[in-house]
């Protein structure tokens, strides 16, 4: 009796209630296979892969699994999916209009997983939005950007792709530049030679060729300003940049060069007037 | 380095430690002591940086290899195996004609446990010449490829290089153009190249290369290919590798030679 339920169809459509019941356990276990290969593949291959060939590795992996499942579980049960399609092109049309803006993060998804104007694991920033931060994943609807204080920052898929993305992703390497003032009566030769020395000694990210570069900017009101500009791998600016002023400050010392700062004389008026 | 102070040092090749042992390199300093269930390793650094680590062992003795390794790892192991040689002093290579010359190259000095086996383990590297531990690009900022690099000297045939600092490496460059061509920088892949040391000595080699300046099209490039050390005897050893050793592969210096 219990069983009998099973056999009762749907809409006469000539699919029961238990062929529905099989896909679904079906596709159930492709479900739990593709997480078991996508487990297995994480742990043993993706750390030795490009990370964005690895994440897009692993998805093409789980959907294809789960695809290949339900294709086969619909096809052995006798279900046709024709029907489902036309079904599912009409209400697209439906879904378009009222969800315009999710269609549309996804289609810049789509775009931005084909043109990957960046790859996941690249170091970006979206000046518009002021995010800057490691691109952890490209998704369906949304993209997510760790930020260097390890919040994650979600970027609509739409937003993503029109807006303005600065990465240092095509280079090995990126510059960093720093503001070094030095007093009027101080030697700048000299300055720019023990800056040099001090940087080539003691910053190891620092590269030699290029070699750092000094450019005086500005003849300033209480120091001559010089710009610093030192080239380094990549990824390696917090190698750099929190010892790159401290290593000059301390060399500069050490030589007995003035770093002035400004100073303002305060004249008292006499009593006479 | 005079002859006096090399004697100092001690020398690469493996030691077995039973109750203590203490090695003493360039502004280096390693010691390796027996405790209860362990033996510790110390090691104090050029720069002054104190590292420890244990080894963890009942036996009574643990063997160790003191070898001279490539120079990748330190600061950090970022590129994939490129190194920059700059000579001090550039070379000029007349036309049609071929030059031999005898180079320093950078090393580092890789620690390496022996197994009972005979197999070995990397354990710890260091240098004792941080300056070495730099990079640099070979090309321009926007397709240049990163390198190791290490500003090096020429050598006379009866010249060592400081010891623990420099291997050897000899390098011939053959000029197929119809002018002269000056050298000042040699980029190579080196991952494929082994390191020989001298056994109970302080002398090290790698495997040398062979470049050729040619012209493809309008551009004037320099092949490089790698040749193995050829003059090595009983006394020279295979230094153990700190990676896994990599196929051998073409390389062009099409960036500029000069």
């Amino acid at each position: 009796m219990a069983f009998e339920i099973l056999d009762v169809q749907i809409m006469d459509t000539g699919v029961t209630i238990g062929r529905l019941l099989i896909t679904a356990i079906i596709a159930l276990a492709g479900v739990i296979i593709a997480r078991v290969v996508r487990l297995f593949f994480k742990k043993r291959f993706a750390p030795n892969m490009p990370v964005d060939s690895a994440k897009s590795l692993d998805k093409l992996i789980y959907y294809g699994i789960i695809i290949v499942f339900l294709l086969a579980a619909t096809a052995s049960q006798g279900i046709d999916l024709g029907g489902l399609v036309v079904a599912g092109g009409f209400m697209g049309i439906v879904i378009g209009f009222a969800a315009q803006s999710v269609v549309s993060n996804l289609i810049s998804g789509i775009f931005l997983m084909i043109e990957k104007p960046v790859k996941q694991g690249n170091q970006v920033e979206l000046p518009d939005s002021g995010v800057i931060g490691t691109l952890i994943d490209i998704n369906t609807f949304s993209s997510r950007i760790q930020q260097f204080d390890g919040t994650v920052v979600r970027i609509p898929n739409e937003k993503m792709f029109t807006s303005n993305i600065r990465t240092f992703a095509l280079s090995e390497i990126r510059r960093s530049d720093v503001t070094v003032g030095i007093a009027y009566k101080e030697n700048i030769k000299k300055a720019i030679a023990v800056m040099k020395d001090a940087i080539e000694k003691n910053v190891p990210y620092s590269l030699m060729e290029p070699a750092p570069t000094f450019w005086v900017t500005e003849l300033a009101d209480s120091s001559v300003n010089i710009w610093v500009r030192v080239w380094h791998p990549r990824d390696d600016l917090a190698e750099v940049m929190p010892i790159l002023l401290a290593v000059i400050k301390d060399a500069l010392d050490k030589e007995g060069i003035e770093i002035p700062f400004p100073q303002r004389v305060v004249w008292k008026g006499s009593s006479n007037e | 380095m005079n002859a006096e102070n090399q004697q100092e040092y001690s020398n690469y090749g493996e030691y077995s430690v039973s109750d203590k042992l203490e090695l003493s390199l360039p502004k280096t300093q390693i010691i390796i002591e027996k405790k209860e269930n362990r033996f510790s390793y110390y090691r104090k650094n050029s720069e002054g940086q104190e590292i420890t680590k244990s080894i963890p062992s009942k036996k009574e003795k643990v063997r160790i290899e003191i070898a001279p390794i490539l120079p990748l790892n330190l600061p950090a192991k970022k590129t994939n195996d490129l190194i920059f040689l700059r000579l001090a002093e550039s070379i000029f290579v007349e036309k049609n004609s071929k030059a031999d010359i005898l180079v320093q190259f950078p090393i580092e000095i890789g620690v390496f446990v022996v197994n009972s086996d005979g197999s070995k383990d990397f354990f710890d590297c260091f240098t004792c010449k941080p300056m070495h531990s730099r990079f640099a690009l070979y090309g321009t900022p926007d397709n240049g490829k990163l390198c190791m690099y290490g500003k090096v000297s020429l050598l006379e045939e009866s010249t060592k290089p400081e010891p623990y600092i420099f291997a050897k490496i000899r390098i011939t460059i053959t000029n197929e153009l119809n002018e002269g061509a000056s050298v000042g920088k040699i980029v190579f892949p080196v991952t494929h190249h082994n390191i020989y040391y001298m056994n109970s000595a302080s002398d090290a080699h790698i495997d040398d290369i062979e470049a050729f300046i040619k012209k493809e099209s309008t551009l004037k490039i320099m092949k490089i290919k790698h040749v193995e050390y050829s003059k090595k005897d009983n006394n020279w050893k295979l230094a153990p590798r700190a990676d896994t050793k990599a196929e051998k592969r073409k390389f062009e210096m099409d960036r500029g030679f000069d």
